[in-house]
């Protein structure tokens, strides 16, 4: 971490250090006086092993510049000039079964020439990360661990600026290893910053302080019970303007039995309780049953029950829900799943929500020449009586992943489309504007994730709405759904599997005064996978004849995994979207390219190259291109390397062009 | 649209019902158990062959009729105790339900150990990959090998670009596990010791790799 204010703190980590070197040497001193024969020999009380490390030198040099369409350009230079030494050595305190310690630090200084479109300047700072644990009767039924760490790396955004991200942890784990009741606590604060390397504002911050309970009790062969308990304070800020203070607790017991019998029935009984302050307060508690008996090898049933209790704001709501299934399996072909349940919410304004639901699946598979046939049918009935509802619902956690810049619909009636936020999974949260776009669609709302933001692709991320108020109303829906899919695994299409899918939901509204809305809507998907070896292809079209928000898709995905010899590896993906929204006649096409290689050209030398290519179009908000190429080479030659990384991206909206360059070059020498 | 949807139920009704009524017709009221087999095959894979052994037993049926007993058979297998690596429940409810086969990682449950038995390491054991080589339930291979060597071998180490020091390298049909042991052993290269003569995953002993190598041990 550059901080140019704490320069006493560095110099404290470095008498640190120079401590644990000088302990070392008396250790090693100690070892080295002249044995006396007869005499038994002192282990050292303090013993560490020889200290290893290295020394690297680093150049880093960034560019970045924003032009508007309208408006001045703004430019950034940065020099970077980095000296660091690090240390590594680990050993004992009395003996090892007592206390094993572990201890790394990278301290070094820093030389920053920074020159902004309207200032320049120079600074000078250090830079210390440590890696340290310590871990006291490891041998024993009860050990306990202390460890601190802080660590620095670099962060790339997709098609924007790469931030240098600085993670420091503190904290503490017990751990009880008993038979029967295994233990674990652990207590810790996790504090990170990222900032751009131009910058000495960060452009988030959060810190975390937790403790983590779990205990497991192993009540016999066939019974155990779970505990969990979890309380957490976090504090976020960033530059967007997020800035929020929360706590949560969160405890829950589980208890799992499995009865006596051959086949494995069992019970499952859980109880949960969780709180949560800061910008979305709630609490909830839940208590659920579940019971699966399996009748023969080919047939089971299954019941469930919830109920639970959520608070939040100046709202509260219970709901129960039972759910009652059979799963039958007719030879190795037809597998037959039915269920019916009810659900009713009773919220605090005194309306309530009451849902009978069906739904009879048939999953068959069957093996026909050159490969195997999979269909589905699948039969629904749904009825939803609501009350008139004036209160506000809120709708928390709700999964969310973006695979591409694609848009994703969230359907769902009365949504606040101002009230859309997502968190990630470490509890980061991003409001609209902050790497994404919230539209209101009918029906629900459009989600439209953008390049060089904060939101990545292909990790889990979580929802947070609102759902207004509405009149009393009932909603009938029958659905139908027929899914045809034919893999073919032999014969000289192997590999190919053309699929087809039919879907059909019909609606009746009663009631509602207008403002609610039947959707019954038909779908039509059809497509063809391939896969042969190291490639996949998928084609697929798609098309929603929707009462309320018709739209149609064509989609392609193409992949190419390769390792072309021992020391080369390829890899080479595109997925094109493009979606039309007939009623409102918006166009958006989405282009995604990726490509990388990596190749090892001898014993010392290897070198990583990627690239990446985006394009948006979009016929109400315009066209976006992005562009990113990225090297790295390593040379290394006994205790010595070598290496270099260059980086550009480039982001082309039709409001501004954003463009970002990085050379990192460095040395390292370890001894 | 809600006379289209009840167009669409009529022919639902007008196609499924029908085909059900048959299969079960063809099923229940069939002459034999032969013929019964015959039809219902038709429409379902596993279906019990009265000409076959009960599940769990060894053997398939080979192309002449006869019951064929595969040499190797996995001892969960062959006691029809399926629960021991499938989840879904009997083996044929899983596959029937998900279409795709188990992870390795199962079989960890009973042998944990060979992870870490041996110095050096095949890749591939350690990496938890055990249904590249072998298969789960039975086989004419030792050690239950999805296909006996080398073909189990060229899956991976594709004999282009192998050594051509050791002449054995030239021959296509060269059993790799003469020389070479299939989960790890003590030597680079998993090399077995030509003087010893053992299965190709259990590699002797060190005492007696020691003995029967007596130059390894001098500096």
């Amino acid at each position: 971490m550059r901080n140019p204010s704490c320069i006493p703190t560095g110099s404290r980590l470095l008498v640190a250090a120079a401590c644990v070197l000088l302990a070392s040497r008396l250790a090693m001193a100690q070892s080295d006086e002249t044995p006396v024969y007869g005499a038994r020999q002192r282990p050292p009380v303090v013993d560490f092993e020889r200290i290893t490390g290295d020394f690297s030198l680093t150049v880093r040099a960034s560019k970045e510049e924003q032009t508007p369409k309208t408006g001045d350009k703004t430019k950034t230079n940065e020099l970077i000039f980095e000296e660091a030494l690090t240390l590594r050595t680990n050993g004992y305190v009395v003996t090892p079964r007592f206390a094993v310690i572990n201890l790394s630090g990278r301290f070094g200084l820093n030389q920053d020439y920074l020159d902004q479109t309207d200032r320049t300047e120079s600074t000078n700072s250090t830079i210390y990360e440590w890696d340290t644990s310590a871990t006291f009767l490891q041998d024993s039924s009860k050990p306990l661990t202390l460890y601190s760490s802080q660590s620095r790396s670099l962060v790339d955004r997709s098609f924007g600026s790469t931030l240098e991200d600085t993670t420091t942890t503190y904290g503490a784990l017990w751990q009880l290893r008993s038979p029967t009741l295994p233990t674990e606590l652990r207590v810790y604060r996790e504090t990170q910053t990222q900032s751009a390397l131009n910058s000495s504002e960060p452009d988030f911050n959060i810190e975390r302080n937790a403790f983590d309970w779990h205990t497991e009790y192993k009540i016999s062969e066939r019974q155990h019970a779970d505990w969990n308990y979890h309380l957490e304070s976090t504090d976020q800020n960033s530059s967007s303007g997020v800035s929020e203070t929360s706590t949560s607790q969160s405890a829950s017991l589980t208890h799992s039995y499995v009865f006596a019998d051959k086949l494995g029935s069992s019970l499952d009984s859980g109880v949960s309780w969780s709180h949560v302050t800061g910008l979305f307060p709630i609490e909830t508690e839940r208590w659920s049953e579940r019971l699966r008996l399996r009748h023969t090898r080919k047939f089971e049933t299954n019941y469930e029950y919830s109920i639970d209790r959520q608070d939040y704001n100046t709202n509260s709501q219970i709901r129960q829900r039972g759910v009652v299934g059979f799963r039958h399996q007719l030879y190795e072909s037809l597998t037959t799943i039915g269920r019916t349940g009810w659900q009713q919410i009773d919220l605090s304004d005194d309306s309530q929500t009451t849902n009978w639901f069906d739904t009879l699946d048939f999953n068959y598979n069957k093996k026909i020449p050159y490969g195997l046939m999979l269909d589905t049918l699948s039969l629904s009935y749904d009825r939803q009586n609501n009350t008139a509802r004036q209160a506000t619902t809120q709708v928390q956690n709700q999964p969310l992943i973006f695979t591409s810049y694609a848009p994703v619909i969230i359907q769902q009636r009365n949504i606040v489309p101002s009230s859309v936020v997502i968190r990630d999974a470490t509890g980061q949260l991003y409001l609209p504007g902050d790497g994404y776009t919230v539209i209101a669609v009918p029906n629900g709302v459009q989600i439209q994730p953008e390049p060089g933001g904060p939101l990545p692709l292909n990790e889990p991320l979580f929802l947070f709405y609102d759902i207004g108020p509405a009149p009393a109303n009932i909603i009938t829906s029958r659905g139908l759904s027929i899914s045809i899919r034919y893999e073919i695994q032999r014969g000289w299409l192997k590999g190919v599997s053309p699929y087809a899918r039919y879907g059909m939901i019909d609606q009746d509204v009663e009631g509602g005064m207008d403002q609610v809305k039947p959707n019954s809507s038909r779908s039509y998907i059809y497509g063809v996978d391939y896969r042969v070896r190291d490639f996949r292809f998928k084609a697929e079209r798609e098309i929603v004849e929707s009462d309320l928000f018709p739209y149609d898709t064509t989609r392609y995905e193409a992949r190419y995994d390769h390792r072309a010899t021992v020391s080369t590896t390829i890899s080479l993906s595109a997925i094109y979207s493009d979606t039309h929204y007939t009623e409102q006649n918006t166009e958006i096409q989405t282009l995604l390219v990726n490509g990388g290689l990596a190749h090892q050209i001898s014993r010392n030398l290897t070198f990583n190259a990627s690239a990446a290519w985006v394009n948006i179009d979009d016929n109400t908000s315009g066209m976006t291109n992005g562009w990113e190429e990225e090297l790295r080479i390593t040379w290394q030659h006994r205790q010595t390397e070598i290496y270099g990384r260059v980086r550009n991206a480039t982001l082309d909206t039709d409001n501004d062009t954003r463009s970002f360059q990085f050379l990192e070059v460095g040395i390292r020498r370890e001894f | 649209m809600a006379d289209r949807c009840s167009s669409r139920w009529t022919l639902l009704r007008r196609i499924i019902v029908p085909l059900l009524a048959i299969v079960m017709i063809a099923s229940w009221f069939g002459c034999t158990a032969q013929k019964r087999y015959v039809v219902l095959s038709f429409f379902f894979d596993g279906v019990p062959d009265p000409s076959k052994p009960a599940p769990g037993s060894r053997g398939t049926i080979g192309v002449n009729g006869q019951v064929v007993l595969a040499s190797h058979v996995h001892k969960p297998y062959a006691d029809g105790n399926c629960q021991a690596c499938h989840t879904g429940g009997t083996d044929s409810v899983f596959r029937a339900s998900s279409g795709l086969s188990i992870e390795s990682d199962v079989c960890l449950k009973c042998h944990q150990k060979v992870l870490t038995q041996y110095p050096v390491m095949h890749g591939p054991v350690t990496s938890v990959e055990c249904l590249r080589c072998h298969t789960p339930h039975e086989s004419n291979s030792a050690h239950l090998l999805s296909s006996a060597s080398p073909r189990v071998c060229v899956q991976c180490h594709t004999p282009e670009l192998l050594s051509t020091k050791p002449p054995e390298h030239m021959v296509k049909t060269a059993d790799c596990l003469s020389c070479h042991s299939g989960h790890g052993g003590l030597k680079h290269k998993l090399l077995l010791d030509r003087t010893t003569t053992r299965p190709a995953t259990q590699p002797a002993p060190s005492s007696k790799i020691a003995m029967a190598n007596p130059q390894r041990e001098k500096p």
